[in-house]
Order: structure tokens, then C-alpha cells, then sequence
């Protein structure tokens, strides 16, 4: 009998042991940003030292606030639960420190220190923002990154690179016709199809150094999907009728692995590279399409609608992001990759060419609603959508680059 | 007997014209034996006799060897050119009104890339243009309207633009005379949303050249 209490007490001691546990190394994670719904924290963010904390504090707040974990607090008003102060120094070369206190706890839950020059002061900003979303939903910040896309400038088409909040933007490639794109999965190659003395060519950009090499063309159409590691999805014509194919990255090892009499085009990759998702029109009309990337095994993941383009696959691999004309306009539709569960995201305008960021949390494409065709941001959910172009370009096409270091 | 010779070899190459129309464009035998069409040697063959005479007759115009295998298909298509070879000023105003009116461009269905009845006629006045005026060549563009994706409407204009290529092939055009080329959505005859102006952009157009 003494046995079996002291059995009981050790065991509820355990438990009680491992809620202590538990709790106290969960803690830093303030909110579970994968549950199907949050309660958003709320949070101030103030600026001391130079005139250009400024710039810093707006960079950090557009950051957080667009993922949707936080509301916005004026220092001054209260109510707040945790609280950045931002402070910065110098001119030239900056000296910049980051604190995060949680409010409620009066604990400081971060403490980091930054050098920056004049010139990086946004990406300062960014990478405040991905330390404050670090430490309070220990998931990483996709505030680094950049997109890639087109600006329509009268017909002619420029490649362009900009932050993902739409600052910086400069130019990496006007000659031809440069249209399709994609980032390679180090973030050193922007892979681009450009129509340049009558022909389709996939050519290459090394983003650091600025050099061009063509991979491949041949007659008809080449357009780059996908790349993942060292392999290149795209689909070429080059047989009379455009079919997906696979190369190495220097454009060896080429091999076909679609064949049908209709289109078969954009293919991209699953996140582990086992399967590819592409569009065919093999039953009469567009539609999206999966199969193993050596060709094998494939299977209809759209059924309704008669106009189903542009696939994109989600981080983890559960959610395939589509356009879907609906009504008459094109909508970002994302369904599960087995199939079930459509959901449509956008409602207003023509929506196009949906792209995740590397985080999962956010989908990136291009809109014509209100003023012309501009980039646009929204979370995965369909929620908190904002332009991030200016209304003066048409900008269309986005490549949501992977995690740059 | 030598005209039977060259009566045998004439069936031959059109029967491989019709039968390979999509390898002719892309002059590679190689290719078409392997996969499109089963291998069988005849395909090779085929492809490389109509090759020869259309690299033959882009090279050197005047050799008249060179150009006897496409004679023989229009022969075949009954639009003889009695004047053989003669050169064209495509800067003449008469030269470029007579252009214009038979080079109008060929619409097409949305989301389609099969030709109507009404292009197959518009594409046989092109056809028999061009077996008139044999110094020209011609660029098909593939076009779309704007309401697909970017990247779909340029697959949807390479279709048209090789469906209008292809049956301009079987009316006997060479394939070295004909160049494709796909822009989608991205060179607009006209930029409304209007039913009227989507089936203007989706079109096969020409551009006929030296």
C-alpha cells in the first residue's frame, strides 16, 4: 500500500515536473502562429537617437504589421504587451540597438546590438524586424528577401529586384523580352526566359557579379518553371508542341518528361523535389496537374473551373496556390495537394501568378484592380492584402527569392 | 524512266510533308524518328529530302536542282508558277496594298488554336502568294488576348502561330521560308477589355519579308 502512494506521488510530481517544464521553455514563444487563429499582440514600437531612427522604426512596423501577428500600439496610448525600442546612432556608419520587452512580465525578452551604413539603413530595419519576429514566434522573418519582377513599360519588359516591400527596386536585365523567372535555391541565379532575335531562350543571371550566360533555346518557346538544386523544370516547344522537360543548370542532361498533342507548361517543383505540378490543357482546357519529376504518375488536382494556371507550392508542401477564372476574372485559388479543399483568396479585379515566400506565411502576386497591374501581398489566409508597387508602374510576374544571407 | 523516278520521289516527299509537317520546322530527323512518329526509317528520310531542298533553295535561288523538290509539292497543291522565281520590291506601294489585303490576320477562338473554316481559305490566298513570290519569306506571330496568364498565352500563341504555319506547309510553303514566333499577350493590336478587342488580339499574324 506505502508502495503504491509513493508510485502515485512520483508519478504526479513527474507530470507536475514536466508542465513546469514545458511552460518555461515555451514561453518565449508568445504566439502560435501555425494555429488556425491567433489573437494579435499588441505591440509599440519607438525610436531614439538620430533623425534616421525614423526610417528604421517605419521599415520595422511595415514589416510586423503585415503579418498579421500584431497590432499596431502608440507607445503613448498603453495597452500594449510588448514593446521594441529601436535606438540608433551616427551618420555614415550607424550603431543601432533593438530591445524587446515583454509588458506584461516587465522582462526584457531581447537585447541586440547592429552596425549599418547609410545606404543599408532599410535592410537594418528588416533585420530587426526578423529578429523581433524570431524571438516572439520563433519562426523566421522573410523580411531579407527580395522579389523579382517584370515592369511593363509600353510593351518593352524589364526584369527587375526589389526588397519584398517594394523598396529598392533596380533593374537586372531590359534587352529582349524578358518574361518568366526564377530565383535558383541558393538565391545566387535569377533564371529568366527572354524572347531576343526572334527566338525563346532560358538564360541565367549571376545577381552578385552580373553575368549572363544562356543555358538553352531552340526553336519555339522555352520557358523556365522551376529550379530545384542542381535541376531545372521548364517547358520548350522545341518539338513542335510545348512539353515539360528537365536539365541540369548549365543546361546539360536535358530530358523530356510530359508528352501530349495540347500544352503542357510551368512546372514547379514540390518542396522536397520529388513531384512536379504543371499545367496541361490535355482534357480541352487548362488545368492543373501533378506528377513525379521523372514524369510518372500523372494525376488532375483541378476540376472545377475551365481556366486553371500559374501553380505554386507552398513551403511545406500541403498547399498548391493557383489562378482560377472565376466570374470572368482571374483569382488566386490555393487547394490542398491532394486535391481537396479549394479556397479562393482574392475577389476584386484579375489576380496572377501567385508566389509563397520562403517562410510560408505570405503569398506575393499581381493585381489589376484599382490603378493598373502592381504587386501585391497578402498572408496565406487571403487576409491583410497590400499593394507594394507604385501606382505609376505596371509591375506584374513576382518570384518570391528564397532566404538571403 | 527517269520520270517516273522523279514521279516516285514527288509522292514520296509529299506524302512526308503532309505526314511530318511539325518535324519539318524543326530539321532535325534525328528527333522526329525517335519519339513522334515510331522510328521508322522513312521518317528520317523524308525530313532530310525536304531539308536539303529547302536549305538549297534559301542558299542558292538561281540552282534550279535545289528547288525541283518543292515544284513537285506545288504541282501537287495545282498552284504552278508559271514565272518560276522573280524578284519582289516589298517597298512598292502596289507590292504592299497587295500585301495587306491577302495577309490579314487569322483569329482565332478563345482558347483555341484550331483553325476556323474562314482562315483555311484567308491561309490558302496567303499560300498561293507566296508560291508566286518565292524570293520572300514570312514570320508567323502567335498571339493571344489578354485573359489567360502571361506564360499560358504564350504557349496559346506558339499553337496558333504553327497552326497556321502547319496548313501553310501542307499548301506547300517551305519550311525554310517560315519562321514562328510566339509573344502571348505581350504585343496587343488593342488594349480594351471588350469582346470585340479580344478577338482581334487572338490572331496569327504576318510579316512577310525578304
Amino acid at each position: 500500500m506505502r508502495n503504491k502512494k509513493k508510485i502515485i506521488l512520483f508519478a504526479v510530481s513527474a507530470i507536475l515536473l514536466q508542465l513546469l517544464f514545458f511552460s518555461s521553455s515555451e514561453a518565449k514563444v508568445y504566439i502560435d502562429i501555425t494555429s488556425p487563429s491567433w489573437i494579435e499582440i499588441p505591440i509599440s514600437i519607438s525610436g531614439t537617437g538620430n533623425e534616421e531612427v525614423k526610417t528604421v522604426e517605419d521599415v520595422v512596423r511595415n514589416d510586423l504589421y503585415l503579418t498579421g501577428v500584431f497590432a499596431d500600439v502608440a507607445p503613448e496610448a498603453g495597452g500594449a504587451e510588448m514593446a521594441v525600442e529601436i535606438s540608433l546612432e551616427g551618420t555614415e556608419s550607424l550603431k543601432a540597438g533593438a530591445v524587446v520587452r515583454d509588458l506584461i512580465s516587465g522582462s526584457v525578452v531581447m537585447d541586440k546590438k547592429y552596425s549599418a551604413t547609410k545606404n543599408s539603413i532599410r535592410a537594418l530595419g528588416h533585420s530587426i524586424a526578423n529578429d523581433v519576429f524570431k524571438i516572439i514566434t520563433d519562426r523566421d522573418g522573410c523580411f531579407r528577401t527580395k522579389f523579382t519582377y517584370i515592369v511593363d513599360s509600353g510593351g518593352e519588359k524589364e526584369l527587375h529586384i526589389m526588397d519584398w516591400d517594394g523598396y529598392n527596386s533596380s533593374i537586372i536585365e531590359s534587352k529582349g523580352l524578358p518574361l518568366v523567372h526564377n530565383w535558383s535555391d541558393d538565391g545566387n541565379y535569377i533564371f529568366y526566359s527572354s524572347e531576343r532575335n526572334r527566338k525563346w531562350r532560358i538564360l541565367r543571371i549571376d545577381i552578385k557579379g552580373g553575368v549572363r550566360e544562356q543555358v538553352f533555346t531552340s526553336d519555339g518557346i522555352n520557358l523556365i518553371g522551376d529550379i530545384y538544386g542542381n535541376l531545372v523544370a521548364f517547358s520548350s516547344s522545341k518539338e513542335g508542341s510545348p512539353e515539360i522537360y528537365t536539365m541540369q543548370t548549365d543546361g546539360s542532361g536535358l530530358t523530356k518528361i510530359t508528352s501530349s498533342a495540347g500544352i503542357d507548361i510551368s512546372p514547379v517543383f514540390s518542396p522536397n523535389g520529388s513531384k512536379i505540378a504543371f499545367v496541361s490543357d490535355r482534357s480541352g482546357s487548362p488545368q492543373i496537374y501533378t506528377m513525379d519529376a521523372d514524369g510518372s504518375n500523372i494525376r488532375r488536382l483541378t476540376f472545377e473551373g475551365s481556366y486553371n494556371q500559374s501553380p505554386a507550392w507552398s513551403l511545406d508542401g500541403k498547399w498548391i496556390a493557383f489562378v482560377s477564372r472565376i466570374d470572368g476574372k482571374n483569382q488566386i485559388v490555393v487547394i490542398k495537394s491532394d486535391g481537396t479543399g479549394a479556397r479562393q483568396l482574392t475577389f476584386e479585379g484579375n489576380n496572377e501568378n501567385p508566389t509563397f515566400s520562403p517562410n510560408g506565411l505570405f503569398i506575393a502576386f499581381d493585381s489589376d484592380r484599382g490603378k493598373g497591374r502592381g504587386i501585391y501581398v497578402m498572408r496565406v489566409n487571403g487576409e491583410g492584402q497590400k499593394r507594394i508597387t507604385s501606382d505609376k508602374v505596371r509591375a506584374l510576374i513576382p518570384k518570391w527569392s528564397p532566404y538571403l544571407y | 524512266m527517269k520520270k517516273i523516278l522523279i514521279l516516285l520521289l514527288m509522292v514520296f516527299v509529299i506524302g512526308c510533308a503532309q505526314k511530318h509537317v511539325r518535324d519539318a520546322y524543326y530539321k532535325d530527323a534525328a528527333r522526329c524518328k525517335a519519339d513522334l512518329y515510331g522510328g521508322d526509317g522513312t521518317c528520317e528520310e523524308a525530313v532530310i529530302t525536304v531539308k536539303d531542298a529547302s536549305a538549297k533553295d534559301k542558299e542558292t535561288k538561281e540552282d534550279k536542282k535545289g528547288d525541283k523538290d518543292e515544284r513537285q509539292i506545288i504541282a501537287d497543291e495545282s498552284v504552278i508558277s508559271e514565272e518560276g522565281i522573280k524578284d519582289i520590291d516589298l517597298t512598292n506601294a502596289e507590292v504592299r496594298k497587295e500585301i495587306d489585303l491577302i495577309f490579314k490576320d487569322v483569329l482565332f477562338d478563345y482558347d483555341k488554336y484550331d483553325l476556323r473554316d474562314e482562315a483555311r481559305a484567308q491561309l490558302d490566298a496567303v499560300a498561293a502568294w507566296l508560291m508566286k513570290n518565292r524570293k520572300t519569306n514570312l514570320i508567323i506571330e502567335g498571339h493571344s488576348d489578354d485573359r489567360g496568364t502571361n506564360e499560358y498565352n504564350l504557349a496559346l500563341g506558339e499553337k496558333r502561330a504553327k497552326a497556321a504555319g502547319d496548313y501553310l506547309l501542307l499548301r506547300g510553303v517551305s519550311a525554310a521560308r517560315m519562321n514562328l514566333l510566339t509573344y502571348g499577350e505581350e504585343k496587343p493590336a488593342c488594349m480594351d477589355q471588350s469582346e470585340d478587342c479580344w478577338q482581334r488580339n487572338r490572331r496569327a499574324h504576318f510579316v512577310v519579308t525578304e
